[in-house]
């Protein structure tokens, strides 16, 4: 196939995308994933806050990518470092929310016997309510990776590395089998980090007790 | 300080609806208190003020000699065993590991001791020693009881506080750890204080049984007393044709 | 504890050490292009004569998307330190003129005048233009007899205009072509410049802008129409360079100056059909373009 030629023709470019692909989602994906979880613990602790919060993320992901990136150029300029920014904020919501859904969704009578039995608040939220909580957090990372991944895409329009830059350059060279390839391996890199991680949730779930 | 425990004068609401009215209550050391009375007359609550996990609106608890406004809630807890209606144990945790939750939260236990400790607990409930690698769901509803039990007593505290903790069992282990139990206490001379709604199991275990009506102490006294000068009909009724 | 403050104060010693280390060595030259496969090319040939002909390293960042719009702020950032523009598109959308300047010779000179103050500077240009011609299909030419600008004009009415945005909006672009020569075609549609030659293809629309070098001209057989007054100016093709860069890099400015005249408005176009519809790699056109230059291998 025409695709699998170019895949080979062009092996060290596609290399180079693909390890910058990686390299911009996974920073992204660990920005996202400590922001978020501190976020989620912190408006968890604070329900007030939590209505807010939550409200002000739904509404970012709401603005399309693009627009994002174009409001973001003025301030940081058009690259990597943008791209990283702007992953990372859609990155939130999922995290945010899982982690504030999952904290406060633990049994309320486990946490009052581990409050009665002389836990103290960081005892309560490290040893029972966040490990309790982990299968939902881990299900809003896997959510998060995933779109990270696909969303990675889109950065290369504004001079960012990555697969999206095979995508782009096909669509400005008339190149249709280029941007193909390029969609393709940015679906295999997501659908493979989706893999893995439904492995982990698994032996999470598995070890935190749960079928 | 002979008294355990002392509720002055206490008051609870939730919300608008007050759940306590005035509880006057002295529990002396080594005593077996009993608390039995119809759904909703207040008595979990009062159980919860006892260690705290709710606050009365007006009124005093002492625990100890200690009052719980004024002192280390935290760590005055860690020396009153609880166990819940439903065992409530940590899903996440093995046997094991729930059984030496109280003794862990001060400090590390070794691997040596964790397994004597779960040990010697499981034992004294009456469940095989096997069962302390397990998790939470794949125990019976009688066994996750007794695992309560054991998780309330793991670390030695001086008062007991016991939530209906044999629901769920059978008959036959019941007694038995009915006898345990009492044995225990004669032994160690810890103070108890116990929920029950089964009238055959208060009068057993209580030294003395509080007697609870919409939030109020209807009566109270020693099991000859109330079946000697039963306060009126609605206690009758509650202490059946003993 | 002692000891980790040691070790602290050992890293960050490390770390400044080697921030000093990197200094020492030069950074790599920074260039960037418009999303389009004639910048690809461009900035494939400036980046081979550098490497050739020097030992700076360069990186190319190709296609950054909204092209001026999005590379000017950067370059003047220092993001970038060169790309190559076309003058009338900076006159236009950097200087923000209003007025087009039709004499080539004083537009150059303002150019360089008004980009001075930025702090950047042209090195000069490589000998064409990649200027807006109107392109239809051969069987619309043949049609209606199509040749200039002023015999689509009388054909327009039956016509439909397809071009993108940018064109459209400008004031001296579509309203401008319109009004210069009469033109009232019977509809307009926008899209984007990649969407264009398809649509026209597929006669979705019967006129497009298009770009005298695109390779898809030649790649779909289509008939440039001549602008037959001679109403609208080229946009030719030049480098633009910060002026600290020349400094840092004193070799540069020879460099880029290899570059003026040396390619013509054929040889581009040639190029771009060589990547687009044969699918060869830029990079390996453009060396091939300068070995037949005799331009490599010192």
């Amino acid at each position: 196939m025409q695709m699998i030629q170019i895949l080979w023709e062009r092996r060290v470019f596609f290399m180079t995308c693909l390890l910058e692909h990686i390299r911009i989602s996974l920073t992204a994906v660990v920005c996202a994933g400590v922001l978020g979880i501190l976020l989620g613990v912190f408006i968890s602790g604070h329900k007030k806050l939590a209505g807010v919060v939550l409200g002000v993320i739904n509404v970012i992901y709401t603005i399309p990518s693009i627009s994002l990136l174009g409001f973001l150029i003025p301030f940081t300029g058009i690259g990597n470092k943008t791209a990283i920014i702007a992953l990372t904020v859609y990155g939130l919501l999922p995290i945010v929310r899982n982690t504030y859904t999952g904290l406060t969704n633990v049994d309320a009578g486990i946490l009052e016997v581990a409050e009665g039995l002389g836990s103290d608040g960081r005892q309560i939220l490290l040893g029972i309510r966040i490990p309790l909580a982990l299968p939902v957090i881990i299900s809003g990372f896997r959510n998060m990776v995933v779109m990270i991944i696909a969303m990675g895409g889109i950065a290369s329009f504004i001079g960012a590395g990555g697969l999206g830059a095979a995508i782009y350059r096909g669509i400005t060279t008339y190149n249709m089998t280029l941007t193909a390839a390029g969609s393709v391996l940015i679906a295999l890199l997501a659908l493979f980090s989706d893999w893995l991680l439904a492995r982990v949730q698994k032996a999470v779930n598995r070890r935190y007790g749960i079928e | 300080m002979n008294k355990a425990i002392e509720i002055r004068n206490v008051s609870a609401s939730y919300g608008d609806h007050e759940v306590l009215r005035q509880i006057a209550l002295a529990v002396e050391k080594g005593e077996f208190l009993v608390i039995i009375g119809p759904s909703g007359c207040g008595k979990t609550t009062l159980l919860k003020m006892i260690n705290g996990l709710v606050q009365p609106v007006e009124g005093e608890v002492l625990v100890e000699g200690e009052r719980l406004s004024a002192c280390d809630l935290t760590s005055l807890r860690r020396r009153i065993g609880y166990a819940v209606q439903g065992a409530k144990l940590f899903p996440h945790l093995t046997v094991e590991d729930n059984i030496c939750y109280v003794p862990g939260l001060d400090k590390k236990l070794s691997k040596e001791d964790r397994r004597k400790l779960s040990g010697k607990m499981l034992e004294l409930v009456e469940l095989p020693a096997e069962l302390a690698k397990r998790f939470p769901r794949q125990l019976s509803g009688g066994q996750k009881q007794r695992v309560g039990i054991a998780r309330a007593m793991a670390a030695s505290p001086d008062i007991l506080l016991m939530d209906e903790p044999f629901g769920a069992v059978d008959e036959i282990t019941r007694r038995a750890l009915q006898g345990e139990l009492l044995a225990l206490q004669k032994k160690t001379g810890i103070t108890i204080v116990f929920i029950t709604h089964d009238i055959e199991e208060a009068f057993k275990l209580g030294s003395r049984i509080l007697i609870m009506k919409d939030g109020v102490i209807w009566q109270e006294g020693k099991k000859e007393e109330l079946l000697h000068a039963p306060r009126d009909g609605f206690v009758k009724q509650l202490i059946g044709g003993m | 504890m002692k000891s980790t403050k040691k070790r602290m104060a050992a890293i960050v010693l490390m770390c400044i050490a080697c921030g000093l280390c990197a200094c020492g060595k030069k950074e790599p030259i920074k260039i960037a292009s418009k999303p389009m496969t004639e910048q690809y090319i461009l900035t494939e040939i400036m980046a081979q004569l550098i490497e050739d002909g020097t030992d700076y390293e360069v990186e190319i960042t190709k296609g950054v998307g909204g092209g001026t719009t999005n590379i000017h702020p950067a370059l003047v950032k220092g993001e970038f330190d060169l790309y190559p523009e076309y003058t009338r598109s900076a006159w236009l959308n950097v200087l923000k003129k209003e007025e087009m300047e039709k004499d080539d010779d004083k537009l150059y000179e303002e150019l360089l005048s008004a980009y001075d103050e930025l702090g950047l500077t042209w090195t000069g240009l490589y000998g064409f233009s990649n200027t807006y011609g109107l392109a239809v299909r051969q069987d619309t030419a043949k049609q209606y007899s199509l040749s200039t600008y002023s015999d689509l004009a009388a054909a327009s009415g039956e016509l439909t205009f397809g071009g993108n945005p940018d064109y459209i909006e400008l004031e001296t672009g579509y309203p401008r072509l319109c009004g210069a020569y009469g033109m009232q075609f019977k509809n307009t549609v926008q899209m984007e410049i990649a969407l264009k030659y398809e649509a026209l293809k597929n006669e979705e629309v019967d006129v497009i802008n298009a770009f005298t070098t695109d390779a898809q001209l030649a790649a779909n057989n289509l008939v440039l129409l001549t602008d037959d007054q001679v109403f609208f100016e080229t946009y030719d093709a030049g480098t633009i360079v910060r002026k600290d860069a020349l400094e840092k890099y004193p070799e540069l400015r020879g460099i880029l100056e290899k570059m003026n005249g040396l390619i013509t408005e054929d040889e581009m176009q040639q190029m771009n059909y060589e990547v687009e519809a044969n699918g060869r790699e830029d990079r390996d056109v453009a060396r091939e373009f300068l070995e037949n230059k005799g331009l490599l291998g010192h």
